[in-house]
């Protein structure tokens, strides 16, 4: 067909040509873009945070999958068991900065994908949240990125329940595609409305900041920020790790702070021998200063998690948040929070958050948009003070 | 005549149940040491609360609303949990919901605060009545100052519970969040008062 309009010399025909032409074109010029990048990427096997048995291996391979969808070029497999046998690596839950650079220089990767399946549930209706953080294959192992995506099979069931979902797999599959498009820069339609103002229910109900630390922070460089594990009650101890990964992704997508990666965390904790029992205490931070160079140790405590809610699909999530400055060794930063799915749902359900995972999500996004009005409400007045002072 | 007996009968019918209805929520007195200046309590610790629910985790929440609340307030500065466990630990705290005198200005020479707040959660969780029910919270506190153990301060709180209101148009209480936050918010008026 094609060639019978080429053979042609019509002008309608060289126009319906060059109309194809210009579809075809900006059809292919995304992927064409996402492409180009291709990036080498080791795509490390999942944690699971979710308390249940979750098919890990599964998950590694649809995440890959949608990885070599958009450009990316993964880590074959056997090259990536044997870097782990070589290095006797078996956490897969952070990397730290010498293995980051072992990694890169080794097998030729730019970067590592370290995922977590934070909620897992295959019984009708089905649940799943995946976490994953993009960290450079360099020496210090720097945080790049961070991204999450949580359904629940009910989220959104359309006229006549048209828009169930029974399966996992399809939310596996919705999931790790979302996380592939985020990661490889294209904006997905939800991110656009997640970076919109965060509704009221789900900001801090008490938050506090001390002042002068505040318009401090907003002066010289970007704080590098620690985020350690929340202290949760047993049996969910993994919640805690949970929320500290949505609150480092939010102070890492806000720009205010340089966010060190959890696996770099976990190992100056190991060397410092610290236990956590009720949060860190100061000689501990010490430690952490010394070791890691970080400004600010944020650690907090989950005082209400629960994924299913006391009715169905209405999860309640509570935590605190706390920073102390290693400078001046004091608290600067608290604050509480806590939400439920059903607090911004309209009639019929309509907007209600079934999955506790973005429920978790809006509520940290909550402490950084707090955290973020503060020192912006700051930053003129410190810039003010120092005018006065000349 | 007959009007003014039958009306005299409605008012002494009313009357008991209008002292039924104000007893509901026995007075809770607050205790204030007339000789302390509060505005000198800089730095405060906040001790375990003891727990006297069957929720095991009760006083770990009450104790963490309280004190995000109270460093919120901005009046004193809250040591982090962390450093106060560390403090108990170093000061070799018996009990240290229930520190005797000595313990608590040893307990403040080793953490360097001004006072000690102790607590007891004494209900935390759902009250039923007939169809309806509501969370309710219960807690009483106490602050010694660190120079000589004394209790300078001490008050107690009870939030939420089902009242007329749940009983006559059904439906529950506040979520225990918002019930512990005004117990809370309650307890931060009677001490900055």
């Amino acid at each position: 067909m094609r060639f019978a309009i080429c053979s042609t010399n019509c002008s309608a025909d060289r126009a319906l040509l060059a109309a194809a032409a210009v579809v075809a074109w900006l059809w292919a010029a995304p992927l064409a873009a996402l492409a180009a990048d291709g990036s080498r990427v080791a795509v490390f096997p999942p944690v699971n945070r979710s308390g249940r048995t979750v098919p890990a291996e599964q998950v590694q391979a649809a995440l890959e999958s949608s990885l070599s969808a958009r450009g990316f070029s993964p880590l074959p497999r056997a090259e990536l068991d044997e870097f782990f046998q070589r290095h006797r690596l078996r956490h897969m839950g952070g990397i730290s900065a010498e293995m980051a650079q072992a990694i890169g220089v080794e097998t030729g990767v730019d970067g590592v994908l370290l995922t977590s399946v934070d909620d897992w549930e295959e019984v009708d209706p089905p649940r799943l949240a995946l976490t994953s953080r993009w960290v450079a294959a360099l020496p210090d192992a720097p945080l790049r990125w961070m991204g999450s995506s949580s359904h629940h099979g009910h989220e959104h069931p359309g006229a006549f329940g048209l828009g169930l979902v029974t399966s996992p797999d399809i939310l596996l599959a919705r999931a790790s595609a979302e996380i592939a498009r985020a990661l490889s820069g294209s904006v997905a339609a939800g991110d656009v409305e997640q970076r919109s103002g965060v509704p009221r229910p789900f900001r801090p109900g008490s938050f506090s900041v001390d002042p002068d630390w505040a318009a401090a922070a907003t002066s010289g460089r970007p704080l590098r920020v620690a985020v350690l594990p929340f202290i949760a009650e047993p049996p969910r101890r993994e919640v805690g790790e949970v929320i500290a990964s949505q609150l480092a992704r939010w102070l890492l997508d806000s720009g205010l702070v340089e966010v060190l990666e959890p696996g770099v965390i976990r190992e100056a904790l190991l060397e410092a021998r610290v236990i956590q029992e009720d949060g860190p205490s100061l000689p501990q931070v010490d430690a952490l200063h010394a070791l890691l160079d970080v400004d600010l140790v944020v650690s907090g405590r989950v005082t209400d998690f629960e994924a299913t809610g006391s009715s169905p699909g209405s999860p309640f999530v509570g935590f605190s948040t706390r920073g102390i400055d290693v400078r001046s060794r004091q608290a600067v930063w608290s604050s509480f929070s806590f939400g439920r799915g059903d607090d911004c749902g309209g009639p019929f359900g309509v907007g209600r958050i079934r999955s506790s995972i973005t429920l978790t999500s809006e509520l940290a996004r909550g402490v950084v948009a707090a955290l973020d009005d503060e020192l912006r409400t700051r930053r003129p007045q410190a810039a003010g003070e120092k005018e006065d002072t000349r | 005549m007959k009007a003014q007996a039958v009306l005299g009968i409605v008012v002494l019918a009313v009357i008991p149940l209008a002292a039924a209805c104000a007893a509901k929520r026995p007075a809770e007195v607050t205790y204030h040491d007339p000789n302390m200046d509060f505005s000198l309590v800089q730095k405060v610790a906040v001790l375990p609360f003891e727990n006297l629910t069957t929720m095991t985790t009760a006083a770990e929440r009450v104790r963490d609303v309280f004190t995000t609340m109270m460093q919120a307030t901005g009046t004193s500065y809250v040591m982090p949990p962390g450093e106060v466990a560390r403090g108990v630990d170093r000061a070799s705290v018996a009990n240290p919901t229930a520190p005797t005198t000595e313990e608590v200005v040893n307990l403040g020479k080793v953490v360097g605060v001004d006072a000690v707040i102790t607590g007891v959660v004494r209900e935390y969780g759902e009250v039923r009545s007939g169809s309806t029910s509501a969370g309710v919270v219960s807690v009483s506190l106490q602050m010694m100052e660190t120079q000589t153990g004394k209790v300078v301060w001490s008050a107690s709180s009870t939030r939420g519970g089902v009242d007329a209101g749940d009983r006559l148009f059904g439906g529950g209480g506040q979520p225990m969040d918002q019930v512990t936050a005004d117990a809370v918010r309650d307890l931060l008026d009677k001490l900055f008062r």
